[in-house]
This record gives structure tokens, sequence and C-alpha cells, in this order.
């Protein structure tokens, strides 16, 4: 983008005395100008450095401004963030009022680079950083403020928020750094109260998270990323283990209007929980007679036992949500028969539990053997297994659904399992680690081939037909597309296939009510950050908004759904709170830089997870992963850097 | 647990992988200066001072945190690192005044040390001037926010080791300070353990100090309070005791105190001690000389062994006196008097627990409390667990923390812990047995059956565990889950606490235990009230034992012992079943008694028979350092000293023998017991010939075999463990289950119990103003829905009344009582619980009436 000015990540770019015109690109600085309707980003200062959009702010008023606040979220926790900074904050408020001196700056600097190479977390070791570039490239603009002796002009509206990189990597914005560091103070309990204020589902969370956090951990440029998903699950077990009693809530039914939630996944789940903290009284409607939703149905039990989402689902349950079971919504009952029950808004979570097609020849002809995944995963669940016992099986597909399709078979007897996916490893969408262990549980892959036809005699699957690929040039999704080998047609022997190449939404929900619009993918349209509807008093979220995405992602919409549903319950205009539009701002901007150098020792490798041994995998759905220790744990947590990060953005009223 | 080679400073090391760079550097003599570390915490890395540098890495790190990592190499010194530790001083001295000329912990203070370490000369920085509150609200804790230093080790040992988690930081950046958790006055264990760590001068004593602290003169003692044993020192100015303080270094207790032992110190000092020997000439008290009331004594004593026999004169021996005064008080008895008679109060609630304790168990049930730290499942059984030896407490807690432990309470009083326990039974008082024959059942369910217990599970088939769960009142779920977790723990300790040892059935209780932890393999910890409850045993102050547990009515035993001794001993004979001294001394037997350190007219069970027995007995001896009760009926008071006056050894409840010393001198003409024993002997004819404790320990490691082996100069930092043989005799025995009646009539609906209160022992504490401030007076404990039916408000009068007598009591609501039960602190003379209680009750029951 073109700015006037940049030293973000230390890459500087200097269009200061250039005509506009003329500016040179930055194109590594991705600034949204837009804060909101009514305000413009024009600068921002935080962690990294300073970007300036144009030349309308005072440096030194915007450095004391960034230094209180600073001052004022340093947590106190170490000597050079607390007092350092407020040593700081006092050399830039008397530089900003025109009390300066010409040797403040050198004692300001010396100070700023003494913080950074000691405090305790990134609060103390990056906010000098924008202050050290200020004094180095506005030096003169520091001068000038101790020569004039004179207070520099404040008129400038600044907002400023922390962030971390997991925590802007986590849909649900859990305050990750917090609940590691309580862990490592022995506090577990206490850790999972900061968890539940993200999410209800530390549990799930805990276990089946694709954890985007891990991917965006600092320590991961030191070594390995911190097991952030696995901490997770070790405060809630020490909750469960130790059998203390759990939370309650203390807003019960304080308020008299009524919600329906339309599913018990992730999404309906959460929301109907932090509806109920809220006051409401949360109906939710599950058509099946489980719930959890895809939780419940498509992830099988070695990975979530079903006692423990039993247990996440009676804690949710005593905060005063009720669940309907067998009762789907737009058949049984509809959204408008509800509305005049007196149900006052909706939060429509229904997923997407459709398996789609995947072009292959044979696939409507319903041959024994040729089944859907998550039919397959969900019958599983609530009626019976399809019997593999003995059985050659292929998956078709590279996702997590394809994953928990051949993890099962291998527990129930299946001779073989092949999966069989379109591109190569490296494109597979599927966690890594599930991957990893559905290897050592001794599953096979075919990549680069593509199902054709399904080949059956009398009406049951005796293979499948297939053809090899390559990859082409990348697609929309960024990945490269693969393109079929003309002729390579070959058979691989099978006598079920099992397909999971994606799953689409059921709609139905959507019976007798008008002025909902849809995407060209069937899924619901919504406001993206406040998950309204076109109907203000129906909200959605979860795989029916995102199309089939992740646990976490469905939280982390349910949560913010929950407060606009109260909101608008509550005559406020559904909007973001002013963090929320920092927080957006950083989300597109960046948090975590993967180049950067951190400048420890390497080495501290994480803690292994404990899994149960091989031959008890392969007969049984116990639970793979045992958990960490209290000690595993406290270790594990000890290796967390606490990346806290301050950044304030500055701002132009446009009206 | 490998090893990784590490270079710390130019010099190889090789140590475990899982000690941090801090770690492996103390051991090696490295110095690393530290503010906010502490060893039994875990680091957090708030101070900043013990960054290094490691090869490789850019930024400095803290080695308090760093794991070493094989290969690693480490540099503690470099100019760099000098200018960032002392930026950090600089730092916390924009925030910390430097009023050190007149701060409390000016001398021993971290922060003080580390400037000059440093060479932190000048001050460049500056913030902006923050006014703080300083806390004087606070019952015993001082805090000063300007001098604190935030580095949490209070918050961290009272979380972490403490459990109460009382603070907090309130606020951030740099106006924050330290805060009670609710931002209410500190309401507390007041154990004072985050004085001990504070390195600076943030906390403090509410006590006056009354040196400074290069003044005192440090002395290691063990705390005469309960059975723990605590180690700690005693800093001395001037033969007055200026604070109590800790060592983490030395003791069992890892520098841990409890509030009695921090703050309870006063007595020592105080003016009421007793500074002269008294003759009571009509209804006063008459000052006398040490040789004038000792010729007394002596006489009298002679006069009534003419004419009478050495039988009729009795002895009461002290829990909380050390093991070579209590020698000496039964030898001179033994020897020179001619009587058996004496004994001591435990034995007399309960000779299971005292002379009786080689023979009714059937395996070790004094224990080390490495087991409970090392323990991955602790079950207490009748113990207020945080309360009556509340530093076994901090040992459990660091057991939870270290070893993610188990913890299990079982009581009949629904006790409120903190941190809770994983799960908490409260029983009805006299269902033990049943209890744990129920884990018992549910356990060799689990296991199937074993040779040992093969007799044993005919008993348990008949066993319901509805039915056990119908009488306990715990439900069958939680005896199921409780048994279940038990049978997978791999290092079981079972606590028996106080209601266990003063409970009727406690012996057969605690034969139960021992089938239970033979079962599971586990250790059992028996807790003791008093700082010398074992030792008082172990050195034979008791009628049927000479010391060692070595029956006096043996001939075999008799004959040893006037070989050991020279002297002719008396034939032990048989007392009338169940007669005791103080009901030989109602019928008349006893015509003079010599009570060493024990308030028995407040602590024997029968408070009506005691004070009976004292007006029948002719001559009275009291040698005490309080005018005790007792000591009021006496005719002749001998003063003795306080544990800081003296050296000697006390026997804690794991049987460790450990070594008391000599502080200040005896307040006015005081003197030890030994000595005043031994100056008694001579008056009556014998030279025992000791010149110290030194040699009375000599001879008991001679005649007591589970003392065999320590010498006295041996006894250091940690004592030495008294080695009990117990024979081995069958591993189960199953204990059937009894029912206990109460004693009391019809309208005597609610079940008493007694016992300390949280701050008091014994009436010690009482002469302490810090436990006076905390517990100042005197309630009885009545559950809330009782107390409603009675229509009782929190603190209305009420008349308790028994079988035996009445008192008038203040009333506690809470909800610590479970319905029925009511419960009545022993520690206040002006309300004596044991006029209440009948010495041959089983159970007291008592009617309860509010004053109009």
């Amino acid at each position: 983008m073109k700015i006037l000015f940049s030293s973000w990540n230390d890459e500087i770019i200097d269009n200061r005395g250039i005509d506009p015109v003329n500016w040179k690109d930055a194109p590594q600085v991705k600034l949204p100008t837009e804060f909101d309707k009514e305000n413009n980003v024009i600068a921002f200062i935080g962690w990294a450095g300073i970007i300036l959009v144009k030349n309308s702010v005072n440096i030194v008023d915007m450095c004391a401004s960034f230094f209180d606040y600073v001052q004022n979220n340093s947590c106190g926790k170490c000597f050079a963030g607390r007092i350092g900074t407020a040593v700081m904050q006092k050399f830039l408020k008397k530089i900003a009022k025109g009390d300066g001196e010409e040797s403040d700056l050198t004692h300001l600097e010396a100070l700023g680079k003494n913080i950074l190479k000691t405090a305790k977390c990134s609060v103390g070791q990056t906010s000098p950083i924008p202050i050290l570039h200020a004094l180095k490239f506005f030096r003169e603009d520091f001068l000038t403020a101790v020569r004039v002796s004179k207070p520099v002009s404040n008129t400038t509206r600044y907002e400023g928020k922390w962030t971390i990189p997991c925590y802007y990597a986590c849909p649900t914005g859990m305050d990750i750094a917090t609940y590691i560091e309580l862990i490592k103070e022995w506090k577990p309990l206490e850790s999972l109260r900061v968890i539940r204020e993200a999410s209800p589902m530390a549990s799930t969370l805990g276990r089946a998270c694709f954890h985007p956090c891990e991917d965006n951990c600092r320590r991961k440029n030191v070594e390995k990323s911190i097991s952030i998903c696995k901490l997770k699950r070790f405060a809630w077990d020490y909750e469960d283990l130790h059998s203390i009693s759990k939370p309650t809530n203390p807003n019960k039914h304080v308020k008299e209007d009524k919600i329906t939630v339309i599913g018990t996944g992730p999404a309906g789940l959460s929301a109907a929980y932090y509806l109920a903290l809220r006051g409401y009284r949360v109906t939710v409607f599950e058509s099946l007679p489980v719930h959890g939703g895809m939780v419940g149905v498509g992830i099988p039990s070695y990975r979530v036992p079903k006692e423990i989402l039993q247990k996440e689902v009676n804690f949710i349950e005593d905060m005063g949500v009720e669940i309907r079971y067998n009762t789907k919504v737009g058949k049984d009952i509809t959204i408008p028969q509800l509305k005049e029950q007196g149900y006052k808004a909706f939060y429509i979570s229904t997923g997407a539990h459709l398996s789609k097609k995947m072009g292959a020849e044979g696939e409507d002809a319903g041959y024994d053997g040729f089944i859907k995944g998550v039919d397959y995963l969900r019958d599983c669940v609530t009626t019976k297994c399809y019997t593999v016992k003995g059985k050659r099986v292929i998956v078709v597909g590279g996702g997590n659904v394809a994953m928990d399709c051949c993890r099962t078979p291998v527990r129930l007897g299946a001779e073989e399992v092949i999966v069989v996916y379109r591109r190569t490893k490296k494109e597979l969408p599927a966690d890594p680690h599930e991957v990893y262990e559905s290897e050592i549980e001794g599953v096979q892959y075919t990549f680069l081939t593509a199902p054709k036809r399904i080949i059956a005699e009398n009406g049951k699957v005796t293979g499948l037909e297939c053809l090899k690929m390559e990859l082409g040039e990348p697609d929309a999704s960024g990945r490269r597309r693969p393109i079929e080998v003309k002729g390579s047609e070959f058979v691989i022997p099978a006598d079920i296939v099992i397909q999971a190449i994606g799953q689409d939404c059921d709609l139905s929900v959507l019976n007798g009510v008008n002025g909902i619009k849809l995407t060209k993918w069937q899924t619901i349209v919504a406001d993206p950050h406040t998950f309204q509807t076109d109907v203000p008093w129906i909200f959605t979220g979860g795989d029916v908004f995102n199309g089939p995405l992740t646990i976490v992602d469905a939280c982390g919409n349910a949560r913010r759904a929950a407060e606009s549903i109260d909101q608008y319950l509550s005559n406020k205009p559904v909007s973001l709170s002013v963090p929320q539009k920092i927080d957006k701002v950083i989300k597109v901007l960046g948090a975590y830089n993967k180049y950067e150098k951190i400048g420890i020792k390497s080495g501290w490798e994480r803690v292994p997870m404990p899994t149960i041994p091989m031959d008890e995998r392969l007969n049984s759905f116990e639970e793979v992963e045992t958990g960490y220790s209290l000690e595993q744990a406290i270790e594990e947590a000890s290796r967390c850097m606490r990346c806290y990060q301050i950044a304030m953005v500055a701002l132009e009223q446009t009206v | 647990m490998g090893k990784v080679t590490l270079t710390i400073d130019g010099k190889k090391i090789v140590t475990d992988s899982k000690k941090t760079v801090l770690e492996a550097a103390t051991e090696n003599g490295i110095y690393i200066p530290t503010i906010c570390y502490l060893k039994k915490l875990n680091p957090i890395g708030s101070c900043r001072i013990c960054i290094v540098e490691v090869e490789g890495a850019e930024t400095p790190m803290t080695s308090c945190q760093l794991p070493v990592l094989e290969g690693m190499v480490v540099n503690t010194k470099s100019d760099r690192l000098t200018e960032l530790r002392q930026t950090m001083v600089k730092l916390i001295l924009v925030n910390h005044p430097v009023d050190c000329p007149i701060c409390e912990r000016s001398g021993e203070c971290k922060l003080q040390n580390m400037t000059y370490d440093l060479g932190v000369s000048r001050q460049t920085l500056k913030a902006e001037f923050v006014k703080r509150e300083k806390r004087y609200d606070w019952r015993l804790v001082r805090y000063d926010p300007y001098l604190c230093i935030l580095c949490e080790r209070c918050i961290r040992i009272c979380h972490e080791v403490q459990g109460f988690s009382a603070y907090k930081i309130r606020q951030n950046g740099f106006v924050s300070v330290i805060d009670t958790v609710d931002e209410k006055p500190l309401d507390c264990d007041f154990c004072g353990q985050c004085i001990n760590v504070c390195p600076v001068g943030a906390l403090n004593s509410a006590l006056v100090l009354p040196a400074r602290s290069w003044e005192f003169n440090k002395i290691r003692s063990i705390c005469a309070y309960c059975g723990v044993g605590c180690s700690f020192l005693l800093d001395i100015k001037k033969d007055k005791v200026g604070r109590v303080f800790t060592d983490d270094t030395i003791g069992m207790n890892n520098g841990n105190l409890c509030a009695k032992g921090k703050f309870g110190y006063q007595f020592i000092n105080s003016n009421e001690r007793l500074m002269t020997p008294l003759i009571k000439k009509g209804d006063t008290f008459t000052p006398a000389s040490w040789d004038e009331a000792l010729q007394l004594v002596g006489d009298k004593f002679k006069e009534i062994k003419t004419n009478y026999g050495g039988e009729a004169i009795a002895g009461i021996g002290s829990e909380r006196i050390p093991n070579e005064d209590n020698y000496l008080f039964q030898k001179f008895f033994r020897c020179i008097l001619g009587s058996h008679n004496i004994d001591n109060i435990l034995n007399l609630k309960n000779s299971g627990f005292g002379s009786g304790l080689l023979e009714t168990f059937d395996s070790q049930i004094i224990n080390s409390t490495d087991y409970v730290y090392a323990s991955d499942f602790i079950f207490s059984i009748g113990a207020d667990l945080w309360e009556e030896n509340p530093v076994i407490g901090n040992i459990i807690r660091m057991a939870l923390r270290d070893n993610e432990a188990y913890l299990i309470v079982s009581s009949s009083r629904n006790l409120t812990l903190k941190p809770p326990p994983d799960y908490k039974m409260v029983y009805r008082y006299g269902s033990e047995i049943q209890l744990i024959n129920g884990l018992i059942k549910i356990i060799s369910d689990l296991r199937g059956r074993t040779e040992d217990l093969r007799e044993y599970s005919d008993h348990l088939k008949d066993i319901r565990l509805e039915d056990i769960s119908s009488k306990t009142g715990i439900s069958k779920d939680l005896i199921e889950t409780v048994a279940i977790k038990m049978s997978k723990s791999k290092s079981p300790v079972i606590l028996c606490g106080s209601e266990v040892y003063t409970h009727p059935l406690g012996v057969e209780i605690v034969r139960n235990i021992q089938n239970l932890a033979n079962l599971i393999q586990g250790k059992i910890l028996l807790f003791r009230e008093y700082c010398n409850s074992q030792g008082v045993n172990d050195m034979g102050v008791l009628p049927d034992k000479y010391p060692g547990y070595r029956r006096a009515a043996d001939p075999e035993v008799k004959a040893s012992f006037e070989k050991s001794w020279g002297f002719t001993l008396p034939h032990k004979n048989t007392p009338a079943a169940g007669m005791n001294i103080f009901d030989m001394a109602v019928n008349g037997k006893i015509k003079a008694i010599y009570v060493m350190g024990e308030d028995i007219t407040l602590r024997y069970s029968d408070g009506n028979q005691i004070r009976e027995a004292l007006k029948k007995i002719d001559f009275i001896v009291v040698q005490d350092i309080f005018l005790t009760e007792t000591a009021k009926a006496a005719d002749v008071i001998l003063p003795s000293v306080s544990f800081a006056e003296l050296e000697g050894t006390f026997t804690n409840m794991e049987g460790r023998v450990q070594k008391v010393n000599r502080g200040i001198r005896q307040a006015g003409k005081s003197k030890p017991d030994w000595e005043i024993i031994h100056e008694l002997c001579k008056k009556m004819g014998t030279d025992f010939k000791y010149s110290a404790p030194e040699d009375i320990f000599k001879e008991i490691a001679a005649v007591v075999p589970a003392y065999k082996g320590i010498a006295y100069s041996d006894i250091k930092n940690n004592g030495k463990l008294a080695q009990y043989s117990i024979p081995s005799k069958k591993r189960f025995t199953f204990i059937q289950d009894k029912e206990i009646d109460g004693t009391g009539g019809e309208d005597m609906s609610f079940l008493l119990l007694s016992g300390n209160s949280f701050f008091h022992l014994g009436t010690m504490s009482r002469k302490s103003e810090a436990m006076n401030m905390l517990t100042p007076e005197c309630k009885i404990e009545i559950q809330t829905s009782d107390a409603k039916n009675l229509k009782i408000k929190d603190g209305d009068r009420v008349i308790v009344k028994s079988a035996h007598g009445s008192i008038t009591i203040k009333s506690k609501i809470t909800n610590k009582s479970t319905p029925g039960i009511v419960f009545i602190p022993v520690n206040f003379e002006n309300v004596p619980v044991n006029l209440l209680t009948g010495r041959r009750d089983t159970v007291t029951r008592v009617k309860i009436s509010k004053i109009d």
C-alpha cells in the first residue's frame, strides 16, 4: 500500500518529502484504513514499529499516548515491564508537555534498549520498539518538542488494544497466553475460567481443535509451538479428574426473553452457553437423538469420547439451557411457529451434514458397500456401524472427515484401509497430526488419484476405478489444481468405498422464513462480524454459515453472535466494540511474523502428548491421547513466552 | 531422569535434564544473583536479575526458568549483564524509598544487598509519583506498598504452599499493589509465610520488632506447640524473643510454619511467668528460695513414703516437656520414691495411643512425613486437616502441587478447606469402622482374594454397601469412587487425626485403618497433639511401662532396669481394672502428687473427678511456667522454663527426635525441669550426677530400644528418626462395628465434641497476645439448622448441660458442625469443658438452651 511512513517489522518505507504521486509502495504493510463507518485509521503504532498513512499526527504525542496505554496495560509481572515502562512514560510525557531536555532522549533510548532485553513478556520486549524507531526516524520532531518548550498538539483520537499472535489467530478470541500462564502458576481452575470466557467447550477444543493458534505461535520461531490445544484439555481434565465443583451461572434465567438455538453442534452449544450466562432462556432444538453436531456424530470417540462430550453438554445445560432432541426445525416445527410461541431471537447453527457428491459414475446406483462419509460416522453413533471386519476399505477425500472415516474402520477390523486423494500429501487439508496418527495406525495413502467409477457386481461394490492426476496451476484456494492424466485409469479392488470429499448444508431449517439470502455454496448470508442475517432477529454461525469449516470457527462465531443477539434484544445497535474493531484491523495487518528472530536459545522441546499403545488402539475406540499430567502441563506451559503486544490506532473522523 | 552436559562460565557441568540453569549453577558453586526466586516455589522470572547469556541466543534469558539443554554454553557474568541487572535494580528503586534506617528488614533485605552487590550508587530514573495505601487494617500482617517489589513470593507461597490463595496483584502497571483477593482486610490462616518469604520490608509482622535484624542472635529450635515439630529460628536480643523466622534448609517443615509457630511466641517473655518458687501459706502463695521449697517437697515426699509407701505419691509428666526431663521424672519416681504411679494425659485419655502403642497395633503407625510429600493419594480420617497439625497441611499441598496427588478428607465435621479436597466424606460420628469396612470391601472385590484375606473375606461377604451408606450417611457412589481411586494409587498415605485418637473406639478405628493400609500398601501417620506427646510415652511416664514400653510387671524387665539404674525398683502391682491415679486419689490412696508441666485441671477428661481428687490429695506440687488452674491448687509451685530457655529433645509425631536449643537466660529464678528434679533428688539423698541433658539422653539411648544408636551430638538439622520395632502380627483382623452409647439424659440430644481451636493449643497460646487477638474467646459451634431450631443467633449466650455439669458459653453458628453435633474448644480456662464430660463416658450428650 501507499503510505507516508512505515518502520513495521524493521522494513523502512519513508515517503516524507516526496510527492504522493511518487510514493514508494509498502507491499508488506496491510493496514486497513477504514476503522468503521465514521472513522479512518491514519496511523498505527505498536509492537513492530510505526505506520503513518499520512502526515496528520504528531509523532511525539502519539508516542506519549502509546506509552500511557502501555503502562496502564502492563501486567505488572516484571520489574522491566512494570516500572521501566512507567519511567519511559514519564520521559515521553515530559517531552510532550514541553518540559523535556535533550538528554532525556538519550536516557529514553538507553532505557528502551535495556527493557527490550530484559522484560519478561513481549509488552516490555516490544513496546519500546516504536519509540526507538520514532527517536531514530523522527528525531527532529522530538528535538523540536524539547527546544520549543511548549506542549505538542494532542488533538488526535487514539485507541489501544493488546493482542497476541495466538490470540489473533484464534477464531474465539481466547486469551491464550493468560490461560497458559495460569497453568504454569499451578492455577488450572483459574486457567479454565479464562478459557471459558471464550468457549465453553474446553474439552472438545482441547482434544479436536485444529489449533490455528499453534501455527501462529512465536515459540515456533524458536523450535516448536506451544502445545496450546492440549493444555486447554489439561485444564478441563484437571477440573474433571479432581471432581471440584464446577462454576454455576449467577444470572440463570434472570431475563424473560426466550431464544431459540437450532443445532447442538459447537456453534449452537456455545451460543446457548453465552446467552444463558447473560440471563436469557435458551431452548436448543436438535434433529437427532444425540447432541454435539459434527462433534457428536462426526468425530469418533477415540478423539473425543462420548462421555467427555456428555459432561461438556451437561455443564452447558446446568447454565440454564434446555435441549429438545429429535425435533427438526423446518419439519417438525418451523421458525415462524416458534416465533409465535414467544421466542424473540433465533440462532441457526444446523451445520453441514449432507455428503457432497464426488462425481463418480455409479454413486447414485445404491450399491451395497458405497457409503457417504458423514452418514457412515453418524450411523456409528446413532444406529449401527457398517460392518467392515476383514474388508478392504477405500476412503475418498483428504479432509478431517476423511481422516475420521479412515481411522474408524482401522478400529473395527478392516483388512486394509486406503485413502484416495487427488492432490499430494502436501496439499492434504486434514490436520497433519491426524494424518500422522492414521499412518502409524496402518492407513495407506494413494495420492494424485481421483475416483472415476464405482465397480460393482450384483449390486455389491468390488472396486473403484481411478484416474491418475498431476498438479497444474494454483486455483482460487491457492493450491495447485489437479489435472487428469488421460488414459491412466486403474482399478483398486475394494469391498467398501466411503466418500468424504466435503459436505453441503441442509437448509430446510429455513422453511417458512422469508428474507434470508443464500450464497452460491448454499450457505446462509450474514454480516461476517456480527452474524446477523438480513432478518434482524435471525443470527447464524458455524458450518451453515461458513460452509464445512472447523469446530473453533463455529465456537468463535457463536461467542460473537451471542453478543450480537444480546445487543439486539437490549435494543442496542448490533455492532462491534472499539477493541473488536482494533482486533479487526490487526487481523488484516497480522500479529504474527514467521520471519521474526526471537533471539533466545532453542532446544526446549515441546512435551510429547502421551498416547495409548498401538494394540489398544486397533481394538477399541479408547481415547488415543491420554492427556498431560500436572507436571507435564506445567513444563509445557513454561515454554510459553507470553507474547502480549500492544497496538494503538490513530483515528480521523470522516464526517 | 536423563543427564545433560552444559558449560556455565567455562565450567563443564553434568546435571539432571529437569534442572534449570540456575539450579545447575547453584549446585556447582556458581553464584547468580536473584531476588524473586525461591527454591520451594515455581519460578516466575519477575525480577529479571538472574538473567544470563546463552551462546547462540541474542537475548539474555532468566536462568530461574531456563531448563538445562545439552551442549548449552552459559555465561553468568558480563558487562552487559551487569548493566542490565543494574538497570533492574534502579527501576525497582524508582518506587522503593531508600528508608533503610527505619525499615525492619534492613540488614537482611535482598534488595539492599543487591543494590550494593551490583554497585548501584546513583539513581537516574524517575516515574510519576503514585500514592499508595499502607495497610494497617490487617491483623498481624502489615503491608507497605512503597517497599513492595511485586516479586509475588507472597502470592505464590500462599497459593502453592499454604493453599489459601489470599493475595493477588491489584490493578495493572506501575500503580499495581498486592491486595487480598476480595480486597477486604486480610482474613486468612495467619501463618505468616508471606512475611517469611518477603525479600524486602513490604510485609511485616504487626508485632513490634525490638531490634535491628543484625542485632539478633539466631537460635535454631523446635516449635513447642503441636506434634509436627517444626524447626525454626528464634531471633533473640537481650533474653527476649523478638520474632520467629524460618530457614528452608532445616527441619522437616521446609521452612513452613503455622500461625502458632510464627506468632505464638509471646508467652516466652510473658510477664505472667512464674519467677520464683512459691509455697502456699494459708490461702496465699509466698515466695520462697529453691532450697526452702525443695527441702519442703523432699521432706513431705519422704514422710508420705514412710507412712503410706511410695505408691501413695503420684506424678504427671508432660507432653510439652523434653524427653530428658520426662525420663528423669519417671526415674525419680521409680528409683527414689518407689512408685509406678506416674502417667501422662494422652495415656490417661486413651492408653492405646500411649502405653499400648506397640502392643495394640500390628504395623508401623508412626511414619515419616516424607511419605506424605511423596504420596499420590492422601486420605485423612478424623482430622481437621488444615488446622490441627497445620504444617502437615503444607506438606500435603506440596504433594498436591508436585505429584498431582488426590486428597480425600473424611471427618464427622463438615470442613471447609482451601484448597478444596478432591472428595469430602462427612460421616456420622461413630460410623468410622463401617466406612473403612466399606472401602476395604470394594477394594478387595476389585483386587480379588489374596491368601491373607481368605478368612477376612468371609466377613466382608456379609457387608452390604447400602447398609454402610445408610450408617455413615455417605452415598454409595462416593464410597465407591474413593475406593476405586484409592485402589489405583501407587503410594497412598492415611492420616489419622484427633477425632480418631480421642474417639471411644479410636484403637479399633486405627486397627481397621491398618487393614486398609495393608490392603493398599499404604502408610499411616497418626497425628499427635503436642510437641512431645510421643516422647513422654517413649520415656515411660506410664504406670505400667518402663522407658521403651517395657512392661513394669515383667520381673525380667524390672531386673534389667535395676541393673541399669542401680536401684531396687518397686514391684508393679496390677491395679484394679481401669483404675487410674485420679480414681485412686478419689479413693484416698494418693496422698501426694507431683505435676510437671501439665494443667490437669483443664486437660483431664473428667473435670469433676480431677477437682475432687485434688481436694483429697494432701500435698500437691506443681512445676510449671504459669500459674495454671492446677497450680492454683498446689501447696508448692516450682517455676520451670519455656522451651526457649532449655536444651533437650522432643520426639514428634513421626518419631523424629529433634533438638531444642537454649536461646535465652531463664526467667527470674526459674530452672529447667530436669534440674529441679535433679536438685530434689539431692535433697532426698541421691545425686544422679547429671551435668547436662546430654548425660540423660545417653542413658535414654541405652535403655529405650527405639532410640538406640542415636547420639545426642548427632541430632542436627533434620533430627533422627526413632525406630519403633512393632512385632508383626496377622495382616488382617476383621474389626466388628460397635455401637457407641452416649451418656446423658433423654433431653440431651446433642453430641459434644471438644478439641483445640485453630489458633490455640492447650493453654500456652492463651498467654500469647497475638493468638488471643485471633481467637479471643470460647464459643460453642452449633450447626445452622440446629441453631435455627433452638432459636439461637450467632453470639447468643447458651447453657450447655450434661449429666455431669453445665457451663455457660457464647455460641457460634457454623456449618462446620454437622446436625446434632456441637463443638467446644478446650483452650479457655474460663470455660472448663471437662466439667461436662465424665471419664467413663464413651461420648457425652448435652442439652443446649438459650439464656433469655
